[in-house]
């Protein structure tokens, strides 16, 4: 059940990638894909073991915190992939005054013109 | 929206849906041996409780350092880009400064003003004691920065203090990015190896390394996500 959410949360993100015509909502979507993946290895990790990976005094059966920490990292590079593309988008706002990729494309070929 | 424009993109989710369910449903049991690994040996290895700290610190501390230069590059990428693309007329900073007054309630900045310090020094406290409990530095790092981001919505009210502030913040980033690549490498002056620990012998715990670095990650990626949250906010930096 878990893994089907993700795949549908996956799905969604890479559909407003590449079906919405507005930047803002493909940058969206690029976030979604982003957490669908990190959730996925998270819950995948968390398959073996039931306790946080803190080790106190006889803990054992901790959850593999491997996947835990290759996503910790992961996130951050979302977060910068964001700022990123929402520079370009700011950049592209500031040349053509919206946000549609159509209207950006027939502009750009009108000025080429 | 026509269906003829969106017919690519459909293809290429039902594409990619088939490509992706082996790997989303896959019911191959996942390995346990290194996790086994890290139970046994983490904490007379690392001094560290908490396992994912000692990973990311540890372990695998070269992906904690391509991580913060990828941190660092898109910093300097999303400054360059938003610097490039906004004129800096006297007419523009007077309605920037009318804008911004007009949109932040009174309330507002208020409360996100002296509830700012209060979530930085919460941040601090997830860095420092991340070597033992829930936290670390980067998300230590991600609360610095709301932190950061709120104190911004509650005092920044001119061009200039905005511009300022991500001076500082920019600052703060390049100090703590050079304190990390020197602490990597002070395994090499100590004779321990290129991003080990140093602190190896009896006087200081080896927890010390890590509990440095939580604090010097923590303070690299909380000046960088507030930098990128107030350069988006100013809208550009040159003075």
């Amino acid at each position: 059940m878990n893994e089907f959410l993700l795949l549908a949360l996956f799905l969604i993100g890479l559909g407003m990638v590449a079906i919405d015509k507005n930047i803002i909502k493909k940058v969206i979507g690029l976030g979604f894909m982003n957490n669908a993946v990190v959730l996925l290895f998270v819950i995948r990790g968390a398959g073996i073991g039931e306790k946080a990976a803190i080790l106190a005094t006889g803990t054992e059966n901790i959850v593999d915190p491997l996947p835990q920490a290759l996503m910790l990292t992961a996130i951050v590079i979302s977060v910068c992939i964001t700022a990123l593309s929402l520079g370009f988008a700011y950049k592209l706002f500031m040349q053509f005054g919206t946000f549609d990729i159509d209207e950006i494309k027939t502009r750009l070929e009108h000025e080429n013109r | 929206m026509k269906f003829r424009e969106q017919a690519p993109g459909m293809a290429a989710c039902l594409i990619a849906a088939m490509i992706m369910a082996p790997i989303f449903f896959l019911k191959a049991p996942w390995p346990v041996q290194l996790r086994d690994r890290y139970e046994a040996h983490t904490i007379e290895e690392t001094g560290a409780r908490n396992v994912v700290s000692a990973i990311y610190l540890g372990y695998r501390a070269f992906d904690t350092l391509g991580e913060a230069i990828v941190l660092f590059i898109a910093v300097l990428g999303t400054l360059h880009v938003m610097q490039q693309s906004s004129s800096n007329s006297k007419a523009e900073l007077a309605r920037w400064n009318q804008s911004r007054n007009a949109s932040n309630g009174s309330t507002v900045r208020f409360i996100t003003g002296k509830v700012g310090p209060i979530i930085l020094v919460f941040g601090f406290n997830v860095m420092t004691f991340g070597y033992s409990s829930p936290g670390g530095g980067f998300q230590g790092g991600a609360v610095l920065a709301s932190g950061i981001i709120f104190i911004a919505l509650g005092y920044i009210r001119t061009k200039r203090t905005a511009l300022k502030q991500m001076k500082d913040l920019h600052h703060i980033e390049v100090v703590s990015f050079v304190l990390l690549i020197a602490a990597f490498f002070s395994g090499i002056v100590v004779g321990t190896g290129f991003l080990a620990n140093p602190f190896s012998h009896d006087d200081i715990q080896p927890v010390v390394f890590i509990t440095l670095l939580n604090i010097i990650v923590g303070i690299k990626v909380g000046a960088s996500i507030g930098l990128l949250a107030i350069a988006m906010y100013a809208g550009d930096i040159h003075e």
